[in-house]
């Protein structure tokens, strides 16, 4: 790493502690010095999730995040603007034929992930989500691969999380495989969802109460929601099931460091091709410092995850790690977004409640016999602050000045209609790694390339024409319709062939057995639900099968195995 | 008719009908509070309830008075009558009017207007008119005899109370163990009342004891749960007001111990 001092990260053995969720301090193990039996990078969905269940199965864990150890209790404010730092607004370059906004929308920075801030609909993907290639057959301009894995492989896990999560849903769900009851029961409606429902019952469109990962009734020391509507600025109730507030606790409390503030730099690997650890910067420092491992997960979302491995390109692996298929940041997706808002002679406060409102209809969501297109979306409720609003009004309404000031006195009146929409993977749409600009540690920084494919914008032009009929079923005037999108997918496909795929269905890496990615970016095909529940039901198949593998002794090749018992082994000390 | 500290069985089920109405009106007033007292109706549980109070209360110290007992019976019909009117206003507005209406019914019934809630002022009122009834010197309501009709408007108000419990609880997600609570001894003294007027068995009569002994005690359990409640909602019995207003149903264990306090009274007062 040119002329940067590498060091070992603190020789001194200390005590640390860890912001609890009521304002505590937790007490938490420094394994800085250990080489421990697995090194996440990344604290969300994925690797918060995956952290969890793997301390909790007895191994050493450190997840290391390049942002802060949120306190729910003092580090949230409910101001819109003051709420940035929740987001990864770290410099990215956006291109391609429709350049995507990144930030807010799709992603998080700091414990607990994008799911401090996301907006908790916790759906389960459909048994055909994951055999899209099966179903559908080769479509021109498009990539689609099938699951290496099923419904049925994550059914128990998606149990599993939603148990965790306490997720408050409807008692019957009408759409996808019959399932157990939700933990919890649905919230109540908010206004902008009694609009999806008024409207959507007088058009004959199938409507159902949302499932949605916060708590309606109180769970082991958490409050039920109080409705406040500030849920994607970080809850300051813990009534949110985020990862920061669920899995992160656990993981301390089963022995697990959670280090903030630490930006992997890249993957160290051996001779061998295997890797040994991560480099990383500490907030602001310039020294490069390592965490030794027996495995290596990154799980830092579709940019950062291909980023990290393109940039741990080494003499043995000239194109980035776990890239021999070429497949690394390609196959990028996003969800489409689109919004439709539109007028009501009653108040709405559009704010109140979290944004999911409580209502959702997942009835386009299957390939709609006698349209032009394949794939479907999902109907849901959004709820935009104020801030965010009046931006989407200047952006989506060329609005400015005298009269954006005049429309916004009427924000309370707005009811707005989003949706999750299915984006085909196309091979174009990618990340890499931009030539020369260079982020404040001298990592070269991500460039996002991505382009729709024709079926995703005629399934947002039939989106927005069902939206507007339902606002205005419900009584809505004036609709108007902002292009937006949400979530970022794939970049890291998993798949049976390692010709064409990355991970394998337990998320490890062909090529280097002892690398496993653990995120979205493992997605083949995007799927019109939010992914944050998939994602999470993979990390815990992930950790369930890494328990299997650790019992068998396969997991960790150069060790034998990294079974828990066995912990001290010469620490390898591998440099690319 | 046997007398317990010096009252007949009559003048105890006039004092619970006092104490019960005003614990049904304590619970109709956060809810309907709560919505904003939107629709006017909603002052009419307080309009009847507050009636029947001042007759309870009127027929407690003049229990021999023609007008005072004639009194309790106009209000205690009126109460019937209005927890009927009620549950009416609650399925309209609680379910008809909402949006998604009976395609919702489920979510309706767990988020809105109590179904069954405003029969609780018609199990009140039941209870008054007996009262009066039987302070003028009748036997039988109806025809049928006092005792028996005691025991069938506790038998239907526990399962009723129980059923309507349930629901809330569910929506709840029984997140405590003793949530499950309305679904024993209520529903099984419900259920042996009229084992009891059937068979007139000694089993019967003592297992019917035991039950209603043991619903008047889990009132208080319920009491002190939903307490319990309220501080775990978001601040605790530090914010209490919205904790009340959103929370369980402040009185309304209390009415199992009530009813369950009548029934013994029914069956050993009678």
């Amino acid at each position: 790493m040119g002329d940067r001092m590498t060091r070992v990260a603190d020789a001194r053995e200390r005590t640390l502690t860890a912001p609890g969720i009521d304002g505590e301090r937790v007490p938490m193990r420094d394994r800085s010095r250990e080489e421990v039996d697995f090194c996440i990078v990344g604290a969300g969905a994925g690797g918060g999730t995956l952290g969890a269940k793997l301390a909790e199965a007895g191994f050493s864990v450190v997840i290391i995040d390049a942002g802060p150890h949120w306190d729910p209790t003092r580090d949230f404010v409910s101001d819109e603007a003051a709420s940035h730092p929740l987001f990864w607004t770290d410099e990215r370059i956006s291109a391609g034929e429709h350049p995507i906004e990144l930030g807010s929308n799709n992603s998080g920075r700091g414990v607990g992930g994008s799911t401090v801030h996301y907006s908790m609909i916790a759906m389960r993907a459909h048994p055909d989500d994951f055999r899209r290639r099966t179903i559908l057959g080769e479509i021109a301009g498009a990539e689609l691969r099938d699951w290496p894995l099923g419904y049925a492989d994550l059914e128990p896990f998606y149990e599993e999380v939603e148990h965790d999560l306490q997720v408050a849903g409807p008692t019957f769900y009408p759409w996808g495989r019959r399932r157990k009851r939700y933990p919890q029961r649905e919230h109540d409606l908010n206004a902008c969802a009694k609009v999806l429902v008024e409207g959507c019952t007088k058009l004959g469109i199938p409507v159902a109460p949302a499932p949605i990962a916060t708590l309606s009734a109180p769970h082991r020391g958490r409050s039920p929601c109080v409705y406040r509507g500030f849920c994607n600025y970080g809850c300051t109730t813990n009534a949110k099931s985020s990862v920061l507030v669920t899995y992160v606790p656990r993981a301390i409390r089963a022995g697990a460091e959670v280090r903030p503030g630490c930006m992997a730099a890249r993957i160290e690997h051996d001779s061998r091709g295997l890797a040994t650890g991560v480099l990383y910067f500490r907030a602001d420092g310039a020294e490069l410092h390592r965490q030794r491992a027996r495995n290596v997960v990154v799980a830092g979302y579709a940019v950062e995850t291909p980023r990290l491995l393109l940039g741990s390109a080494s003499a043995m692996f000239p194109d980035g790690m776990a890239n021999s298929s070429g497949c690394v940041g390609r196959c990028f997706m996003v969800h489409t977004g689109d919004q439709v808002f539109a007028k009501f002679p009653e108040r709405i406060n559009q704010y109140k409640a979290p944004p999911p409102g409580g209502a959702i209809t997942e009835h386009f969501n299957r390939t709609i016999p006698g349209e032009a297109f394949v794939c479907g979306y999902t109907i849901e409720v959004v709820g935009p602050h104020v801030v965010d609003f009046a931006s989407r009004m200047a952006t989506s309404r060329g609005l400015w000045g005298a009269s954006l000031r005049r429309e916004m006195l009427d924000y309370n009146y707005w009811s707005g209609l989003g949706i999750v929409g299915e984006v085909l993977p196309r091979r174009d749409n990618r990340v890499e790694l931009h030539h020369d600009e260079r982020d404040r540690h001298g990592l070269p920084i991500p460039r996002v390339v991505f382009g729709y494919h024709g079926n995703d914008q005629a399934i947002v032009r039939h989106a927005v024409r069902q939206m507007t009929s339902i606002l205005e079923a419900a009584g809505g005037r004036e609709s108007w319709h902002a292009d937006r999108t949400a979530h970022l997918l794939g970049g890291c496909r998993m798949g049976h062939d390692p010709h064409d795929s990355v991970v394998d269905a337990d998320c490890r890496s062909h090529d280097v057995p002892n690398l496993w990615i653990c995120d979205g970016s493992v997605f083949p095909t995007s799927a019109a639900v939010n992914p944050s529940l998939t994602i999470q039901a993979i990390a815990s198949r992930t950790a369930a099968r890494i328990r299997e593998l650790a019992a068998r002794r396969e997991l960790s090749p150069h060790h034998g195995h990294a079974a828990p018992a066995a912990r001290i082994h010469p620490a390898p000390r591998g440099t690319a | 008719m046997s007398t317990f500290l010096g009252w007949n069985g009559l003048r105890w089920l006039n004092a619970l009908t006092a104490i019960m109405v005003l614990l049904v009106m304590v619970d109709a007033f956060i809810g309907h509070y709560r919505s904003g007292f939107a629709v006017r109706a909603q002052y009419t549980p307080f309009l009847s309830g507050g009636a029947i109070l001042i007759a309870a209360v009127l027929a407690g110290i003049a229990p021999h008075e023609g007008w005072a007992l004639q009194l309790l019976l106009v209000t205690g019909a009126g109460g019937v009558l209005t927890g009927i009117v009620g549950a009416g206003y609650h399925h309209y507005y609680g379910i008809t009017s909402k949006p998604g209406g009976y395609g919702w019914l489920l979510h309706h019934l767990m988020h809105h207007a109590p179904p069954l809630a405003p029969f609780a002022l018609s199990a009140v009122g039941a209870l008054a008119v007996l009262v009066a009834t039987g302070l003028r010197g009748s036997g039988a309501v109806l025809g049928v005899p006092l005792r028996t009709a005691a025991l069938c408007v506790v038998a239907v108000t526990l399962a009723g109370a129980a059923l309507q419990a349930t629901l809330l609880h569910y929506r709840g997600a029984f997140n405590n163990p003793l949530m499950y609570a309305p679904l024993t001894t209520p529903v099984l003294s419900a259920a042996a009342v009229p084992w009891l007027i059937l068979t007139r068995g000694r089993w019967a009569l003592l297992s019917v004891t035991v039950l209603f002994e043991a619903t008047f005690l889990i009132g208080f359990v319920g009491l002190g749960m939903h307490l319990r409640g309220f501080d775990r909602m978001m601040g605790g019995l530090r914010v209490a007001l919205p904790n009340v207003l959103d929370g369980p149903a402040m009185t309304a264990p209390a009415l199992f111990s009530g009813f369950a306090a009548a029934g013994l009274t029914a069956l050993y007062l009678l």
